[in-house]
This record gives C-alpha cells, structure tokens and sequence, in this order.
C-alpha cells in the first residue's frame, strides 16, 4: 500500500503542477480539497481523468468521488479495492 | 480618424531583459539557437503560486506583463482589456491535440481543453485584475497585436473617460516549431541573436516569443510615454512604399516629419528586400532603427517594438546597437513604425512625443 501512496504521491504533484511540494512532505491524510492542499474543480477532473488512465478506473458517480479524493489514504484504498 | 491615446505604463517579457527598470538595449543577450524562448521574469512576484501552477506560458507572460504595465501607471483601475496573439496558447492546444489523438477522444484532461483558446490571456488578465469590462482578443496572425490597438484607439473615442490595457503575447509551441521547420519558415545556421543586418544570412526567421502590454487612455498625463495617433494593416500590397505616403498623407504629413523609422527586418533575404525597397525609396535620409534582430520574430512582436519606440521618444535617445543607418536624429517628435512578415501582414503605427 505504501508503494501506491507514494506513486500516487508523485503523480499527484506531477499532473497537477503542485511546484512547492514534494513526495516527503505531502501526508498520506492530508485532505486534498479545502484545508489541506486546496485543491479545485478543475483538480477533482483532472483526478478522475488520472485514475482512468492510470488504474483503468471509471468514476461515474460524484458522490462518490467527494469520499475517495479525500486524500492519499482513500484514493489509495480506493484503487486496491476497484483496480483492473 | 480616431484620436490619439497617451500610453502610461508599459510591461514586456521578451528574449531580452525587457521586463527589467529603464532597459534600453544598451546590452543584450545573444542566443545561437532557433527558437528561442523568453527571459522569464519572477512570476510569482506578480501571480498567487495556487493560479500560477496552472497557468500556461502565454498566461504566465500576459499577466505579468501587464502588472508590470499597471504599476508604472500608478495601478489605475482598468476598464477594459484587449488582446492580440497570433498563435494563442500553443503548447495547451498542442496537448489537447495530441490527448485527443492519443486516447481517441475518450478521456481529455480538462486544463489543456480550457486554456487552449485563443482568449485565455485576455480572460487570465481580467481575472487577475478584477476587470468586468469589455474584454477581446484578436487572431490576426502578424497583425494581432495592431487589431487590438485599433480597437483600443476605437473604443477610447467612443468612451473617452475609461483607461484601457493593451496588449500582445505569442507563446513558442512545443512542436510547432517542427512543422514552422519543413514549411521553411525557420532559419538553418546564422540563427544569432543580435543578428547582423544588412547581411545575406540566407532564408527563415529566428523564431521567439513575447508579451507586451500598455495602460492607455484619452487623458494626457505628465508620466505619458507619448502618444499614438494612428495605426493601419493591409494584408497584402505590391508596393509598400505608396502604402506608407498613404498613410501618412492621411495624417497630414510628409516623409521630412518622421524623425525615425522603426523597420521589423528578420534577416530572411526572401522579404527584406521589402524593406530595403522602402528604406530606399522614403528612408535614406532618417535613422533607421531594427528590432527583430535583438527580440526574433513572432506575431506580435511589434508590441515590444512599440515599447521601444515610446523609450525612445522618452529618452529622446536610439539604441546604438539598433541603429541601422548612417543618419543621426535631431531630436525625436515623431516614430513610425513599419512591418510585415513573410511579405504579408503589413502595418504601420504613428508615435508622436
């Protein structure tokens, strides 16, 4: 699960041009949306759009996606649960 | 006719310091490449890190550029924000281009869709500012940033209290250059920066990028840089010489007014014998001032020219290092400034002190 986080980690910073942070210091339970990494609409597509191409995985429900993209940690469990 | 509009405040990002206090090409930056891509000013000065990680280039530049213009005007309140750009925001449109083919149209990430059009800088500006106002870009290929100052000078006639920001950006593409490549229009070998003029380096442009951006308004102020009274394209014309005698006799002048001449020769021997043609027949007599040879060539390039010019009216001083010709100036009241690429796109810009 590690490995996932930290792969998650990166691609995170990397498709969404986060320049001040990096894998270290990015927590597995900060929250992505408001507080913690501030975060946005167009960010939430671009993550959607991640897990399909990344993980095959389709989200097709919004409601749903408000509970995964809340941080690392669930977007994480998420994927070990519904990869292809 | 429309009357003439006082620029206040100026900002430019371009392949030389430009973006730097009281620059004036006394030094420049020389480059042996093609394309070359701009200085890049600290952009996190003047844009929040959460707005600038997703902005692309064009924006990036637009932006900064026209904080820079706005401070040197003393930040007035903008009423309107009018654009010029060739190309747009190329490398977004190129990454949207290349996911649409790569995924077939399945899965787009949103960014690229959204900041590929052309209008983006435009929007970008007025978000940054707050600007409700009238807002347009226009796409114009080497006439872009000349259709915004027209509609500038048009919209100020109509509404002679507002204060308006103007402006030109174009952005090198990731690829683009690729295909500019086998359509011939880049140089191969001799691409220097400055690059000597009045030399036969062969065929193609230099290839650059650039923002320029301009506070302007109907008042006349006591910081204005100067003036511009008139501006004009033509497409296409088999003599540009009656072209210019046009123009200016539409504005009450003869040749002997024009105190210098800025001229937007590339180096590519196919179109500047245009300019030589011009230089013969109605310049001889004048300084003959360049700018592409320090700045290379992209739509709107003569934005940053314009830059140039009203420094020079300021200073009441030429460049050394861009001044082609023998003729010294007694004094510099007015500037013309005349260009075209690849021997379209022809146009003419009046500056007066």
């Amino acid at each position: 699960m590690s490995e996932l986080t930290q792969e998650l980690k990166a691609k995170i910073i990397t498709q969404l041009n986060l320049e001040d942070i990096n894998v270290d210091n990015l927590e597995d339970d900060t929250p992505l949306f408001g507080d913690g990494l501030g975060l946005d609409s167009i960010d939430a597509l671009e993550l959607i759009v991640m897990l399909d191409k990344s993980y095959g995985i389709k989200l097709s429900d919004p409601k749903e996606g408000r509970k995964v993209f809340e941080t690392i940690q669930t977007m994480a469990d998420f994927i070990e649960a519904n990869r292809k | 006719m429309t009357k003439p509009i006082y620029i206040h405040g100026h900002g430019c990002i371009s392949i030389q310091p430009t973006f730097e206090t009281n620059y004036f090409f006394e030094t420049v930056h020389t480059y042996a490449q093609n394309p070359i891509p701009v200085l890049d000013p600290d952009y996190k000065a003047r844009i929040p890190p959460l707005q600038l990680r997703r902005m692309n280039k064009s924006m990036k530049m637009a932006i900064s550029a026209s904080k820079l213009a706005l401070e040197e005007a003393g930040n007035v309140d903008i009423d309107a924000v009018i654009t010029g750009t060739g190309q747009g925001c190329l490398r977004d449109s190129e990454r949207f281009v290349e996911t649409i083919l790569a995924d077939e149209a399945e899965l787009l990430n949103p960014t690229p869709f959204i900041q590929s059009t052309h209008n983006m800088a435009a929007a970008a500006i007025a978000l940054a500012l707050g600007c409700k106002g009238y807002n347009m870009t226009y796409v114009n290929n080497a006439n872009s940033f000349e259709s915004a100052l027209l509609d500038g000078m048009l919209y100020l006639q109509e509404h002679p209290s507002k204060t308006i920001l103007l402006g030109g950006v174009d952005e090198l593409g990731s690829r683009s250059p690729e295909f500019w490549n086998i359509a011939g229009y880049l140089k191969h070998g001799n691409s220097i920066i400055p690059s000597p003029m009045n030399v036969d380096s062969g065929p193609g442009e230099i290839s650059a990028e650039g923002a320029a951006f301009f506070v302007a308004s109907h008042q006349e102020g006591k910081q204005a840089y100067g003036k511009i009274i008139a501006v004009e394209t033509r497409h296409k014309t088999e003599d540009a010489a009656a072209f210019i005698n046009q123009f200016l006799q539409r504005n009450g002048l003869d040749i002997e007014a024009i105190d210098a001449v800025l001229m937007g020769n590339n180096g590519d021997v196919r179109y500047d014998g245009i300019y030589e043609t011009v230089c013969r027949t109605l310049f001889q007599g004048i300084p003959q001032v360049g700018f592409k040879q320090v700045l290379g060539e992209y739509d709107t390039v003569v934005a940053a020219a314009l830059m140039l010019a009203l420094h020079m009216l300021k200073r009441q001083q030429i460049p050394k290092l861009l001044h082609m010709n023998g003729p010294q100036h007694h004094g510099l009241q007015r500037i013309l400034l005349y260009t075209q690429r690849r021997g379209k796109n022809h146009s003419l810009i009046l500056v007066e002190r």
